[in-house]
């Protein structure tokens, strides 16, 4: 199968405010930013991190079209779905490594061949670069040049706190409010659940240029990409916190680069894991076949024993 | 064990019986800002549905196999890295190639160095390959004195004028991990 490397460009216009926070001064959640170096000095931008767009967008969204795929939903160990929804732990790294499984789940997986992940007693390596999601703004307008596979329109560019919002939420109390609904005795309890929570946002409209490289990768590797932002669009496409509060939201247009049949891409991966449906469950029941160490030094003691 | 065997078209020359090549270590401006930033993973705990009955239990999650962790990178915000190296040109099928060819054919796929390439960090916007007239792989002058560029074997080889290095145990060509190629070695600092 020919391998090549394919970018993924991302335009993604924030159509609600965006919470992707970073900490707090007081009760006031703050935006996670990057510092980016301008003719005025140091300034710290507003952004999206890769990580949470790596896992927004890929691995959420790919791993749970697999679960629904696969029909493993209510069979999960612990160690499975640590692995597919988070990459996984590495407590039994032994320095032994099966090259078999690894190629094994290389294939049958694409998604994993992609994003990598830990299993109990090896690490597999992944192939996918998630760049951060660079807010368009004046501040970085010569990383934008960089980034841009097209050239950047001439108008000048807003400074990045004119897309620093704030929200301000309230939580009630019931208790406060319907005090009837209380058991007796329960209305005279001190103490109120009234609380104000507020912090920044970035407003909608602002609009981030990120992208995903896959290096040397298959068509069902970009397939297994593409299917997981599809998952991820029908899904509500956001990004950050709160998006139960309907922040978050984004319009996302994908450039892919070399040209690609997007559509074949996405059938040939839908195609490969229905027709190896039943392998992959099995590759799964034994790569993330973990060995409790108490067990593992139970049979010890009695192979021992019985030597 | 054979060391720097990497098939580039970086020049390589033998201080005993270790070929060491004539590229000097990463430079690196003085960083607009220095700080650390965080990775996070955590169990997915929000899925406890998917799991199998049976597997429904108490994670312990700050400990053990699931543990959630919060760890540091240390993040220098530079706008370029330079390395000195000495190459030469290889016949290759379609002709003799120059070395500064080969290396923009090469560093054109590498999107990205150092730690954290998957989730956005080291992102190269683009590689310039410039020739110079002199070699600064090892050395550099300043002034009446050389300054070390790399990791080199330590010994009565290197120049008497050397400045700007530490004595330590470690590998000096690849493959750095290896242990089996640690020696007394001189640092760059």
């Amino acid at each position: 199968m020919s391998q090549r490397t394919y970018r993924l460009f991302c335009l993604s216009t924030a159509i609600s405010p965006i919470t992707h926070a970073q900490g707090s001064a007081g009760n006031e959640s703050l935006l996670f930013r990057e510092p980016v170096v301008t003719p005025q000095g140091v300034r710290h931008v507003p952004a999206l991190s890769g990580n949470a767009l790596r896992n927004r967008l890929i691995r959420d969204p790919g791993a749970q079209w697999l679960t629904d795929e696969l029909g493993l939903f209510g069979t999960f160990t612990r160690d499975k779905l640590a692995f597919l929804f988070n990459g996984g732990n590495n407590p039994q790294a032994g320095g032994r490594e099966n090259t078999r499984i690894i190629s094994d789940l290389r294939r049958l997986f694409p998604l994993l061949r992609v994003l990598g992940g830990n299993l109990p007693n090896q690490i597999v390596g992944g192939y996918l670069q998630s760049r951060r999601g660079t807010l368009v703004c004046r501040e970085n307008a010569q990383r934008l040049r960089e980034l841009c596979p097209f050239p950047m329109p001439e108008t000048p560019l807003r400074p990045a706190e004119s897309f620093v919002s704030g929200y301000q939420y309230t939580r009630g109390d019931k208790s406060r409010q319907e005090p009837q609904m209380l058991a007796d005795g329960h209305a005279e309890m001190s103490g109120s659940a009234l609380m104000i929570f507020s912090g920044q946002a970035v407003t909608a409209g602002a609009i981030f240029v990120h992208e995903f490289i896959l290096r040397d990768c298959s068509e069902l590797d970009l397939g297994a990409i593409l299917l997981s932002m599809q998952y991820w669009r029908a899904r509500g496409a956001t990004v950050g916190g709160m998006s139960g509060k309907g922040h978050g939201v984004l319009d996302t247009m994908i450039h892919v680069d070399p040209e690609a049949d997007t559509d074949a891409a996405v059938k040939a991966y839908t195609e490969h894991i229905r027709a190896n449906r039943d392998a992959c469950r099995a590759l799964l029941d034994e790569a993330l076949r973990w060995e409790d160490p108490e067990e593992k030094a139970a049979k010890k003691g009695k192979a021992k024993k019985a030597g | 064990m054979q060391t720097s065997t990497i098939p580039i078209p970086i020049d390589r020359a033998k201080i005993g019986d270790r070929l060491i090549p004539l590229c000097s270590s990463p430079i690196l401006p003085k960083p607009a800002r220095e700080c650390a930033e965080y990775f996070t993973q955590r169990f997915p705990s929000d899925r406890a549905e998917y799991l199998d009955p049976s597997q429904r239990t108490i994670v312990v999650t700050n400990g053990g196999p699931y543990k959630s962790y919060r760890l540091p990178l240390r993040v220098r915000l530079v706008d370029r890295v330079v390395w000195f190296c000495t190459a030469s040109g290889r016949t290759s099928p379609s002709g003799t190639k120059s070395a500064s060819a080969q290396i923009r054919r090469l560093t054109r796929s590498i999107t990205a160095i150092g730690r954290k390439t998957s989730i956005g960090y080291g992102a190269v916007g683009r590689w310039d390959v410039e020739e110079i007239p002199d070699d600064w792989s090892w050395f550099a002058p300043d002034g009446d004195r050389l300054v070390l560029m790399r990791p080199l074997p330590d010994g009565d080889w290197l120049p008497k004028n050397l400045d700007g290095f530490v004595r330590e145990h470690g590998p000096c060509a690849s493959p750095y991990w290896n242990s089996a190629v640690y020696m007394p070695i001189v640092l760059p600092c």
